[in-house]
């Protein structure tokens, strides 16, 4: 059980990396299409 | 810039006159598929262009840029060469952009929706199907990092566009890469989340009770119901197996329940002789014992001390 949350805390840490980068694509792209 | 309908018809009108005046209309028409509704988009194009730049569409030679319709293979290249070749203003930065940055945020919502539900379902999956997505999830980070700088890129190249009209272009075609690497990733992470949906099912499909079992005696390995292989296990190891292969074990009296306490295994004992029966047979091999060493039968008379020696074990056992 240790070695599951441990494998999944680390898989978790890469795919909100992951989701920090689209959100922040997603934010510029909504700014410059209100800005236009 | 939208431009009243009665002035396309108008200039489309116009268009198909020249067209039809230089023999051209009907292999114009029959070249592209839509027919005559790519010249009235090529018409409305032109016309929204010039209105945007503040310029009298009757300035614009219309003869002299249809004649030239026949030789491109879509109305998007005939516009194209116009804009090359000067005739025609390059769209602004907001008509170009608006429609792409739509797609592009809404891509990245959908990107983010799929993350965020792979995160979800991970939970609860084995740790060696969980190293394999994140194996992924690695690999996708390296193609999010391309489309970080392809991002910056397109933010760079809008701001130059407002200042430049030359760099339009460029940013169009930088804003449609962007738009594509974006859908790639969506297609990578909803097969990424299909396999482990997959994963889970097969996952729930092979959960065996397993049961503790105590080793009577020596049981050789053998292939368990789950077709997984377990043993050898010697006399009084505790090993877990499914509980149909503990079933079959405790029935065959290899293995016990293990349970500390509970169950104390019991060690088979051979069936008991009454002590007169094997006085009276012991009586009578003696005497046959005897009688083959009188007769000189040496093999006989070792035979008969054998089997007395096995009854007096027995006797004082």
């Amino acid at each position: 059980m240790k070695a599951l949350s441990k494998e999944y805390e680390e898989f978790k840490a890469d795919a909100e990396k992951l989701l920090k980068k689209i959100r922040k694509i997603k934010k510029g792209m909504q700014k410059q299409k209100s800005e236009g | 810039m939208s431009v009243p309908r009665q002035r396309i018809k108008e200039y489309y009108e116009r268009v198909k006159r020249i067209l039809k005046e230089t023999r051209k209309w009907d292999y114009v028409v029959s070249k592209f598929p839509e027919g005559e509704l790519a010249v009235y988009r090529a018409v409305t194009i032109i016309l929204e262009r010039l209105a945007e730049v503040g310029v009298d569409p009757q300035t614009f030679d219309w003869k002299a840029a249809f004649v030239k319709l026949e030789d491109y293979d879509s109305i998007d290249s005939f516009i194209e060469a116009l804009e090359e070749e000067g005739v025609l203003p390059t769209p602004t930065i907001t008509e170009l952009g608006a429609s792409e940055e739509a797609f592009i945020a809404r891509e990245a919502s959908r990107l983010e929706g799929q993350i965020m539900s792979l995160i979800e379902e991970a939970k609860d999956v084995r740790p060696e199907i969980l190293k394999r997505v994140r194996e992924r999830i690695a690999e996708a980070l390296g193609q999010v990092e391309d489309i970080d700088r392809l991002y910056l890129e397109v933010s760079r190249l809008k701001e130059e566009a407002r200042r430049e009209r030359a760099k339009a272009r460029e940013y169009k075609a930088k804003t449609q890469e962007l738009e594509k690497e974006l859908r790639k990733l969506y297609e990578e992470i909803s097969a990424l989340r299909q396999q482990l949906e997959e994963a889970k099912k097969a996952q729930k499909r092979y959960v065996y009770k397993m049961v503790a079992l105590k080793a009577v005696s020596h049981i050789p390995s053998f292939v368990g119901s789950d077709m997984k292989i377990y043993g050898p296990f010697e006399a009084g190891q505790i090993f877990n197996v499914p509980e149909k292969d503990a079933y079959t074990l405790i029935s065959r009296g290899l293995a016990q329940p293990w349970k500390p306490t509970a169950f104390t295994p019991e060690i088979p004992k051979a069936p008991k002789i009454p002590k007169e029966e094997i006085k009276a047979k012991a009586t009578q091999l003696w005497n046959e014992y005897i009688n083959a060493s009188l007769a000189y039968e040496p093999t006989k008379a070792m035979q008969i001390a054998r089997q007395l020696r096995e009854l007096r074990k027995q006797l004082f056992s």
